[in-house]
């Protein structure tokens, strides 16, 4: 009965979002970027392999953070602007599973961008003549799980604060987490042991989302794919996180006046 | 009365502003902007905060980097990692080892110092990691689109031409060096004034061509151009004008004009005092004037 | 009769954008029989919404207790026994109304074909079965409501929660639902709504409960009130002394008109008009005004 609940929530977000031609600009941005890289085609294609594969994991790792943000953060605040929300729990449904329901839709709608996303730039990869390496694959599935954290933090915030500030700060943890940790580990060992503790805890709450990234490794040569491990790890941290936010969302939502 | 006076008094100023413009445009628009590239190389914090650059000119000189060391990311190590005995990692003998002037670590530590346990682990094995004690390079070649999006974005970016030249001339080539030359032309369009890009379309015409004819003219433009502006000269034009110096030197002892040697390198030595090879230049043609010109020296290769 | 509804010393509060605590519902108590229809009266911000929220389990009562069918209201057990019709409802813009259904219907655990048939006859009931397949935001208000009311049916509930339930619907469409809530109320549904349009009201409703400034300020069987409205006119040629019995009487056209409120007042005119030889041109019965009782009781409550 939940799955069902949760599958039906879901579907109400991919289809709206769908309709609303949402995902239509990201494949026409995306397409853009993709020809305008064509335009370097002079260079000869020896020197155009790191560039192609870089740029288009930019792209992707970008567009589709933007996707996740924008979607997460608008929707629980646009369901209780527009009262799209009553009618919802007036079925016998838990505000918990709501919140569920509408993650899930927000990660689809997000996965079914990159997946477009990474089909044109497949597509453009493969007229550039590069092939396809195992670490690419695996850099889709890790970045697909990644956005799915990303659309877990915007929900959360989106119910802190107006869906502006949660996009900032989302955008903020989404593209500078790289930075966050490693001011962390080049501050560490001249820190205090005072300081010392505040920065192992910092790394244990701060979202670790560049490690959902493995755009440096797809993009440059004859990196090895990562170990069996290191995917399995990332999916606990995933979840993990995912639902810890649910629950930081749970916590504001659950008796919050409609 | 009050609104009219206002407004004449701000007509006045802006006025005055418009006279000064060209005495304040080399500080607004410089053709070298390398000074804000400087806080990468030298400071760690810097190099971090570096992510969120403002200017992306400046971003992608630095992501060319990464492509040079197969993305993994640098930073200039810091006193108290030196103090603790942290080594550099340095590159190998592998003829790039120019392309790193700066004492390097990598931006994710290795397991020894790092706190995070399996997060740090796990981006070992997720990021472009590697020891980079004894690194290589990857092929220059890699990072001509980069060269070609800075010049793009920021015509002025001087470096982006003449290194995006450089590589492009690298395999010594007919084709790379046409290919080099057409850009510096292009870039040379974009920047009349640049004593960089003469200099360096004419170390090409050198090194590649062997042509003095067309060398010589560009070396007298940028020495003419430099010395008559040498006293607002931003760091990138003196480098530049010292080569031009040197090699306008080099040219005439090969064609055997001891006197223009000379001529060159005095004027040169009144602006760069301590340049030691103007002086070599200078003394050897002193001792060289009256002797045969094919007995002197060819061009010794820059690279 | 068990009861579909109970409310006890309900008080329910907000919070308003200047910091100050609002109370929407002070200390509201009644109950409402399984398989009754009571219609639930106020002017603007009375209470109303603030109240069957607190039903739905939307806002939590800052004190006293709500219960459905016996059960905590808000609870999914409850809510799983409601058809609930919010006041300003709108309805996810890119889906059809077919697909609206499908997807209230998913949640409250209906599936499959017997859904899709369910939606369909319930959506032709309100008049949308050529509308069904467009976009919700092409429908108009009017058509919106619709929706909403053919939701609220989903699943046959046994409990219908309705606020403002004929807003956005013409005569025609007004008619068509009260056809509609009878059936219900004919198939042992109970009715608890709220509305505006007191003409509804009255034909729908057994029972209606009054409240203002959060309070409740009247509560009464609809027969025994309208019987209480009822008042009665004789209207005579000539003259009889009809003092002590009305002061509401008027001549209009040598026609004498006096009014009574009940009927032992009207026999005794009659009689009185007789005995003066007076004769009676007519007699009428007529059921009083629930609007001028409403006003009445809210302008005692002030």
């Amino acid at each position: 009965m939940k799955l069902r609940v949760y599958r039906a929530l879901a579907r109400g977000v991919v289809l709206e979002s769908i309709r609303r031609k949402d995902l239509w600009v990201v494949a026409i941005l995306g397409f853009l970027i993709m020809m305008t890289a064509g335009v370097l085609g002079f260079f000869g294609m020896q020197g155009l392999q790191v560039f192609i594969k870089d740029l288009a994991v930019s792209v992707l790792g970008g567009f589709g953070t933007i996707v996740a943000v924008l979607t997460a953060c608008r929707m629980l605040p646009d369901e209780i602007r527009q009262r799209t929300l009553y009618p919802l729990l007036s079925r016998p449904i838990s505000r918990f599973d709501l919140l569920v329901g509408k993650l899930l839709g927000a990660i689809f709608v997000t996965w079914i961008a990159f997946l477009m996303l990474s089909a044109l730039t497949a597509v453009a990869l493969l007229s550039f003549h590069i092939h396809f390496e195992l670490i690419m694959l695996q850099y889709l599935v890790c970045k697909m799980l990644g956005l799915a954290v990303v659309c877990g933090l915007g929900l959360a915030f989106s119910l802190y604060m107006t869906p502006a500030a949660a996009a900032t700060i989302t955008f903020i943890f989404a593209f500078g987490s790289s930075m966050m940790v490693h001011a962390l580990t080049m501050g560490y060992s001249g820190a205090s042991p005072v300081g010392q503790v505040v920065m192992k805890s910092l790394n244990a709450i701060l979202p670790q989302l560049s490690l959902f990234d493995l755009g440096s490794r797809a993009a440059n040569i004859n990196w090895a794919p990562v170990p069996i491990w290191v995917v399995l790890f990332l999916f606990g941290y995933g979840l993990l996180y995912i639902v810890a936010m649910l629950g930081v969302a749970w916590v504001k939502f659950w008796r919050q006046p409609l | 009365m009050k609104p009219g006076l206002f407004a004449s008094g701000a007509f006045v100023l802006v006025a005055f502003m418009g006279w000064q413009t060209s005495r304040i445009s080399p500080i607004t628009n410089p053709t070298t902007r390398i000074s804000g590239l400087d806080v990468h190389d030298e400071s760690a914090s810097g190099s971090l905060l570096g992510q969120f650059r403002t200017n992306l000119t400046a971003w992608l000189w630095l992501h060319a980097d990464l492509y040079l060391h197969n993305g993994v990311s640098l930073r200039p190590i810091t006193p108290a990692e030196a103090k603790s005995g942290v080594t550099v990692q340095g590159p190998a003998n592998d003829g790039h080892e120019n392309l790193d002037s700066v004492a390097s670590v990598t931006v994710i530590p290795s397991k020894d110092r790092d706190f995070r346990g399996l997060f740090g682990d796990a981006e070992r094995e997720i990021a472009a990691y590697k020891d980079m004690h004894g690194h290589n390079h990857n092929d220059p070649e890699q990072c001509l689109p980069l060269y070609r999006l800075m010049t793009w974005l920021d015509p002025q970016f001087i470096e982006g031409w003449t290194t995006g030249a450089m590589v492009f001339a690298r395999d010594r080539s007919p084709g790379g060096t046409k290919r080099a030359l057409s850009f510096l032309t292009e870039g040379l369009g974009e920047n009349p004034e640049s004593l960089d890009i003469m200099t360096e379309m004419a170390y090409i015409h050198l090194t590649r061509k062997k042509d003095y004819t067309t060398a010589i003219p560009w070396l007298e433009k940028s020495r003419a151009l430099g010395f008559s502006h040498r006293q607002n000269l931003s760091e990138g034009d003196r480098t530049a004008l010292e080569n031009a110096y040197r090699w306008l030197c080099l040219c005439y002892r090969d064609k055997g004009e001891p006197a223009m040697v000379r001529q060159v390198a005095t004027e040169g030595l009144t602006i760069f005092p301590d340049d030691n090879a103007l002086t070599r230049l200078m003394e050897k043609a002193g001792e060289h004037s009256g002797r045969n010109p094919a007995e002197a020296d060819g061009p010794r290769s820059r690279a | 009769m068990s009861q579909a509804i109970e409310v006890r010393d309900l008080e329910v509060g907000y919070r308003a954008k200047n910091g100050k605590r609002v109370e929407a519902v002070r200390g509201l108590s009644f109950d409402v029989g399984a398989g009754e229809v009571v219609g639930f009266l106020g002017p603007n911000g009375a209470g109303k919404s603030s109240t069957l929220k607190a039903l739905m389990g939307f806002v939590t009562p800052t004190a006293g207790d709500c219960r459905i069918f016996g059960l905590e209201a808000g609870s999914l057990a409850a809510k799983a026994r409601i058809g609930y019709l919010p006041e300003v409802a709108m309805y996810y813009p890119f889906l059809t109304p077919l697909e609206t259904m499908r997807l209230y219907g998913e949640l409250q655990g209906l599936k499959g074909k017997a859904l899709i048939d369910e939606s369909k006859d319930l959506l032709a009931l309100v008049g949308l079965d050529q509308a069904m397949k467009k976009q919700n935001r092409t429908l108009s208000k009017g058509m919106l409501q619709r929706v909403g009311i053919a939701q609220s049916l989903l699943g046959s509930p046994e409990l219908l929660i309705l606020d403002e339930v004929t807003s956005g619907l013409d005569p025609v469409g007004r008619k068509e639902l009260r056809e509609i809530l009878k059936t219900k109320q004919k198939e042992g549904a109970t009715l608890f709504f709220s509305s505006h349009e007191l003409a509804e009201v009255d034909m729908l409703c057994d029972r209606i409960l009054i409240i203002d400034k959060g309070h409740l300020i009247e509560e009464r069987e609809m027969a025994g009130l309208k019987e209480d409205l009822r008042n009665y006119t004789v209207a005579y040629l000539g003259d009889a002394n009809l003092l002590g019995l009305t002061d509401q009487w008027r001549e209009d056209a040598g026609v004498r008109k006096a009014r009574f409120a009940d009927k032992d007042g009207l026999i005794q005119a009659i009689q009185r008009i007789q005995a003066s030889g007076a004769q009676i041109v007519d007699v009428v019965s007529q059921e009083g005004s629930l609007e001028d009782y409403f006003i009445d009781c809210i302008g005692r409550a002030a």
